[in-house]
C-alpha cells in the first residue's frame, strides 16, 4: 500500500463527491420545473488488492441514479388543458423536426413526458410548454369509437358543428275530452332540417264527429313540399279496440300521405312517423305520443282546452367551436356554443416495464431504450397505468428538503476526502525530511 | 411530497376563498335587486393518487326553487290580467254614473217617465212637451256616452294588444338570445347564474303579457309554452303578428284583427296576462257590454214605436252581421232622438204613425189629447205588453250570451244593465286585490327563499375570514420551514 495510492482513492472520492454535487444541484435548479424527474447519486467502490492478507486502497465512482418513478407533487391550475398523471406512466408526444408546406413534420421516435401544460397551437395542435406535440387515439366523429390501433398528434379541428336534422319529435299534452265542435287544435312546433334551419311543423288534432276517443291529426309545414304532410288518427281508450286505460293512447294508425302509425303494444312508444321535404329531399320525423296505456305522453282527460305539458326536438342548430376540455378519462371534447360537445381523441398513457432505464432528454422527456422495455399505450386507469387529473400539473419529484440533506452529507465526504488528500501531504513530506 | 405540497394546498385553498368571498360581496351587493337569486360555489376537495391537492371550487350556481318560481310567475299573469280588465272596466263605470246620480240609464229613464207622467195632466203645454224631447235626448246621449266608452276602451284594448304584441316578440327574442348565451356559457363550463337571473326577468316580463310555463332544458335551453303553443325564441321575425285596425260596432267577434303565430290565427289560445285580458275585453266582454247597450236602444225605440211615436232613431242603413241583432248592431252608438221630434215637440202628444188601435192626433186635433200619453206610460214605460229581449246569440256574429235576463220592464232591463256592468267592475277590482296579494305572499315567499340574506351571508363572511387566515397561517409556517432548511445548509 502505498501513500500515492491512498492519495489517488481520495482524489477519486473528491470526484465522486463532486459528481453527487453536480446531481444535486441540477435537482435544485430543476425543483420548479414541470413533470422533472430527479437524479440521485449511487456510489460503487472499486478494488485493486483485496485478499486475506492484504487490501490495498481502491476507488469510487459516483453512477447517476435515475428517478423516473417516484410521483410528483400535483398542482391545481386554471389552464383548461393541463393534465397530470397521478400513478405510472408518461404521455407520448412527438418532437416537430420541420415543416412539409404549412404542416409540421414530426420525429419518428415518440417521446414519453410527465409534463402536462398542454395549449391549443396556432394550427390546433395540443402541444406543452416546450413545445411537444401531444398524440392520442383518433375518436370516430360519428359513433364515438375510439382507434386504439395507432397514436399520432391530436389536432382540433375549430370548424363549424354540423347541423342535425330532427328525426325525433317528443309531444306530451292533454287533448280535451270535452273539445269545441269544428275547431281544430293546432299545436306548432320547429325542427331542423338538415341544413339547421328552423321549419315550423304544424299539427292540427280534429275530434271525430261521432264522439270523443277518437282523433284525426293532420300534418303540414309552411316550409313543407307539399306543405301538407298527411295524417294519422289517434284512438284513445276502448274506442280503440285495445286494453289501453281511458284517456291514453291505444291505436295509432296513419289515414293519409307518408304517414306511418303504431299499433297497440302495452308498454311500447306510441308513434306516428311522417316524412317531410324541406327542399333537401326528404326527411323523416318520429312523433313519440308517450307509451301505449300510460298517462306519460299524450293524453285525453277532462277539460275543454287543449294543454301542452312539453314539446321537444332532437335536431340541432349549426355551432361554431367554444372551446376544448378534457376529461379524467382521456376524452378530449369539444364544445359547441349550441350546447353540443364532440369528443375528438383519447389521450393515453404510456407504461413502461423499467421506467427508471429510459433516456432522458431536453424538455424533461424520455426515449424509449432496450432496458426501459416496450412502451405500452394504455387507457388512464387502467393495467397499472396511472389516473388523469384534470386541471392539475405534476412539479418536478425534487424535494428541497432532501436534496439539501445530501448536500450536506456530500459538503461532509468532500472536506473529509480533502482532509485525506492534505493528511496523505503531511505524511509524504515527512516520508521526504526523512532524507537530509 | 415536499413542503411545496402544502403550499400549493394552501394556495388553493386562498383561491377558493378568494373567490367565494367574491360571490358573497356579489350576493350582498344585490341584495335589494328585484329577482335577484342567492349564488353560491360548491367546493369539493381533489386527490390525486390518494395524496389531497386541496380544494376545488366549482362555478357560481343558483339556490332557486323553480316550482315557486313558476308559481309567482302564474301569479304576475293573473294579477296583470285583472289589473287591465279592471282599468278598462272602471273607466268605463266612470261613464255609467251611479244609480242616484241622475247620470245613470235607469236614472235618466226615471226622469223621462216623469216628463211624460207631467203633460198627461196638460197634454197641450208647450214647455212639457219640449222637456219631454229634451229628456229623450239626454237619455239618448246617455246611451250613446255609453256606448262610446265601450267603443274606447275596446280600441283601447286592440291598440294594447298590438303594443303588448310587439313586446312578447321582442321578449322572445330576449329570452332566446339569452338562452343561446347561457347555453354557450355551460358548454364551456362557465357559471351561467348572472345571465339565468337576467333570464328570469325575462320569464317573469313574458307571464305578464301571456299566462306562459317554462321548462329549463339540461343544456340550459328554454321552453316556453303558453296553453297549447310552444313560443319560438329563435324566429327570425315576429314571430306573432297582429295587425293595427279599428274596431268599430260593426267588427266584432273574427273581424277583429288576429294574433297570427306563423300564419296560423292564435287568438283563441292565447289566455291570461294583459294580451289574453286585451283580447277577452276585445272580443267578448266589452263587445257584449254593447250588444246589450244595442239591445237596450232597440227595445226602447221599438217600444216607443209600437205606441205610434217614432221618438229614436240611429238604426243602420243596412244590417250588419249575421246575428239576431243584425238590423240595430251600432245602434246605441248612433242612438239620438228622431229629427222629426226634435222640430216639433207636439208630436209627443199627437203621435207619428198609426200603430194597432192606435191613430195619431190629426192636425188641429184635440189638444187635450192623451191617447199617445196614456198609451206610452202604460205600454212603452209600464209592462204591458212585457219587454222581450234577444239574450242568446247577440252581436253582428250572433256569438255572444247577455249576462241577464231583463225582467219585464224598460226601467228593469236599465237597472239589470248597470247592475250587470257595475258587478263586472266591483268584480275585477276584487280579484285584482285578491291576485296582488296572492302575487305578494308568493313573492315574498320566492324572496325569503331564493334572495339574498344579509346576515347569513355576513356569518359566511367571517367563516371565510377565519379560513382565509388558517390558510394563510400554514403558508407562513411553510415560509418558516423553508428559511431553518436554508439556514441548515451553510
Amino acid at each position: 500500500m502505498s501513500l500515492f495510492g491512498a492519495m489517488n482513492t481520495a482524489i477519486r472520492g473528491l470526484n465522486a463527491q463532486s459528481a453527487a454535487f453536480s446531481n444535486i444541484g441540477d435537482n435544485v435548479a430543476n425543483s420548479q420545473t414541470i413533470g422533472f424527474k430527479r437524479v440521485d447519486t449511487s456510489f460503487a467502490n472499486y478494488l485493486t488488492t483485496s485478499n486475506a492478507k492484504m487490501n490495498e486502497s481502491g476507488s469510487v465512482v459516483a453512477r447517476p441514479e435515475y428517478v423516473n418513478d417516484v410521483q410528483g407533487t400535483v398542482v391545481q391550475t386554471d389552464k383548461p388543458l393541463a393534465m397530470a398523471i397521478a400513478g405510472q406512466g408518461f404521455f407520448a408526444v412527438s418532437r416537430q423536426v420541420g415543416n412539409a408546406g404549412s404542416a409540421p413534420v414530426f420525429n419518428p421516435t415518440k417521446e414519453y413526458t410527465r409534463s402536462g401544460d398542454f395549449a391549443l397551437n396556432k394550427d390546433g395542435y395540443v402541444v406543452n410548454g416546450f413545445g411537444q406535440y401531444l398524440n392520442g387515439w383518433g375518436v370516430d366523429s360519428a359513433t364515438g369509437a375510439v382507434d386504439h390501433s395507432s397514436i399520432a398528434p391530436i389536432q382540433v379541428n375549430q370548424g363549424a358543428y354540423n347541423p342535425v336534422p330532427t328525426s325525433q319529435l317528443t309531444l306530451s299534452a292533454n287533448l280535451p275530452a270535452t273539445p269545441t265542435p269544428g275547431t281544430p287544435i293546432v299545436s306548432q312546433v320547429q325542427v331542423y332540417d338538415s341544413l339547421g334551419t328552423l321549419q315550423t311543423v304544424r299539427l292540427s288534432w280534429t275530434p271525430a264527429a261521432s264522439g270523443p276517443d277518437d282523433w284525426t291529426v293532420a300534418l303540414d309545414s309552411p316550409g313543407g313540399n307539399p306543405t301538407a304532410l298527411g295524417s294519422a288518427r289517434v284512438q284513445f281508450g276502448a274506442a280503440s279496440g285495445t286494453a289501453a286505460p281511458e284517456g291514453t293512447v291505444g291505436l295509432v294508425t296513419g289515414a293519409g300521405g307518408l304517414v306511418t302509425g303504431s299499433s297497440f303494444t302495452p308498454g311500447q312508444d306510441a308513434t306516428l312517423g311522417f316524412t317531410a321535404d324541406f327542399g333537401r329531399g326528404p326527411q323523416t320525423i318520429n312523433v313519440n305520443l308517450g307509451a301505449f296505456g300510460q298517462p306519460n305522453g299524450l293524453t285525453q282527460f277532462a277539460g275543454t282546452e287543449f294543454s301542452l305539458r312539453s314539446i321537444t326536438q332532437n335536431g340541432v342548430a349549426p355551432g361554431s367551436f367554444s372551446g376544448l376540455a378534457t376529461k379524467s378519462n382521456g376524452d378530449l371534447v369539444v364544445n359547441y356554443d349550441n350546447g353540443q360537445s364532440r369528443t375528438i381523441a383519447r389521450v393515453p398513457v404510456t407504461t413502461f416495464a423499467a421506467p427508471n432505464e429510459l433516456q432522458r432528454q431536453d424538455g424533461q422527456s424520455f426515449t424509449a431504450t432496450r432496458e426501459a422495455g416496450l412502451p405500452q399505450t394504455q387507457d388512464a386507469g387502467g393495467n397499472g397505468a396511472g389516473q388523469l387529473v384534470t386541471g392539475a400539473l405534476e412539479n418536478s419529484n425534487v424535494d428541497l428538503a432532501k436534496e439539501f440533506t445530501k448536500l450536506i452529507v456530500a459538503q461532509r465526504a468532500y472536506s473529509a476526502n480533502t482532509k485525506m488528500v492534505t493528511t496523505e501531504d503531511e505524511l509524504l513530506q515527512q516520508t521526504i525530511d526523512m532524507k537530509r | 411530497m415536499s413542503l411545496d405540497g402544502a403550499l400549493s394546498v394552501a394556495s388553493s385553498g386562498l383561491d377558493s376563498i378568494n373567490r367565494r368571498l367574491a360571490l358573497l360581496s356579489h350576493n350582498v351587493a344585490n341584495a335589494g335587486t328585484p329577482g335577484y337569486v342567492r349564488q353560491t360555489a360548491v367546493t369539493s376537495s381533489v386527490s390525486a393518487d390518494g395524496q389531497g391537492m386541496g380544494v376545488r371550487t366549482g362555478p357560481a350556481r343558483r339556490e332557486l326553487d323553480e316550482r315557486l318560481q313558476a308559481e309567482v310567475f302564474q301569479a304576475g299573469a293573473a294579477a296583470e290580467a285583472q289589473d287591465t280588465r279592471s282599468k278598462a272596466l272602471s273607466a268605463i263605470d266612470a261613464v255609467a254614473g251611479t244609480p242616484g246620480s241622475g247620470q245613470s240609464l235607469p236614472d235618466l229613464l226615471g226622469e223621462l217617465r216623469n216628463s211624460f207622467s207631467a203633460p198627461s195632466g196638460d197634454p197641450a203645454d208647450a214647455t212639457q212637451q219640449r222637456q219631454v224631447v229634451l229628456q229623450a235626448g239626454e237619455l239618448a246621449r246617455g246611451v250613446r256616452a255609453l256606448a262610446a266608452a265601450g267603443s274606447a276602451q275596446r280600441q283601447a284594448a286592440q291598440d294594447s294588444v298590438v303594443a303588448n304584441v310587439g313586446e312578447l316578440n321582442s321578449t322572445l327574442k330576449t329570452l332566446g338570445d339569452l338562452s343561446d348565451r347561457i347555453v354557450r356559457g355551460m358548454s364551456q363550463g362557465n357559471s351561467t347564474a348572472d345571465l339565468e337571473n337576467t333570464r328570469d326577468a325575462a320569464m317573469q316580463r313574458l307571464s305578464g303579457l301571456v299566462d306562459a310555463r317554462f321548462l329549463r332544458q339540461p343544456n340550459g335551453d328554454l321552453l316556453a309554452l303558453a296553453g297549447g303553443l310552444s313560443l319560438p325564441l329563435r324566429a327570425d321575425t315576429g314571430p306573432f303578428e297582429v295587425a293595427n285596425g279599428t274596431v268599430g260596432p260593426s267588427t266584432g267577434g273574427l273581424a277583429t284583427p288576429r294574433v297570427s303565430l306563423g300564419g296560423l290565427d292564435v287568438t283563441a289560445q292565447l289566455s291570461g296576462g294583459r294580451i289574453g285580458a286585451n283580447l277577452a275585453l276585445r272580443d267578448r266582454e266589452l263587445p257584449t257590454m254593447q250588444a246589450e247597450l244595442d239591445e237596450f236602444a232597440n227595445t226602447l225605440a221599438t217600444r216607443f214605436d209600437a205606441q205610434g211615436l217614432k221618438l229614436f232613431t240611429g238604426y243602420p242603413p243596412t244590417p250588419i252581421g249575421s246575428g239576431v241583432q243584425s238590423g240595430y248592431v251600432g245602434l246605441a252608438q248612433a242612438f239620438q232622438v228622431n229629427p222629426a221630434v226634435l222640430a216639433n215637440p207636439t208630436l209627443v202628444r199627437d203621435g207619428t204613425h198609426a200603430a194597432g188601435s192606435f191613430v195619431p192626433n190629426p192636425a188641429g186635433g184635440p189638444a187635450g189629447f192623451t191617447g199617445l200619453i196614456r198609451g206610452v206610460l202604460d205600454g212603452t214605460l209600464g209592462a204591458n205588453p212585457p219587454v222581450t229581449a234577444q239574450t242568446a246569440g247577440l252581436g253582428p256574429n250572433g256569438n255572444l250570451q247577455a249576462r241577464f235576463t231583463p225582467p219585464s220592464t224598460l226601467a228593469g232591463f236599465a237597472s239589470s244593465f248597470s247592475a250587470a256592468q257595475a258587478q263586472a267592475s266591483a268584480d275585477a277590482t276584487g280579484s285584482l286585490d285578491v291576485e296582488r296579494s296572492a302575487q305578494a305572499s308568493l313573492q315574498a315567499r320566492l324572496d325569503s327563499e331564493t334572495g339574498v340574506s344579509v346576515d347569513a351571508e355576513l356569518t359566511l363572511m367571517v367563516q371565510l375570514q377565519g379560513a382565509y387566515s388558517a390558510n394563510a397561517r400554514v403558508m407562513a409556517a411553510t415560509q418558516t420551514m423553508w428559511s431553518q432548511l436554508l439556514d441548515a445548509v451553510r
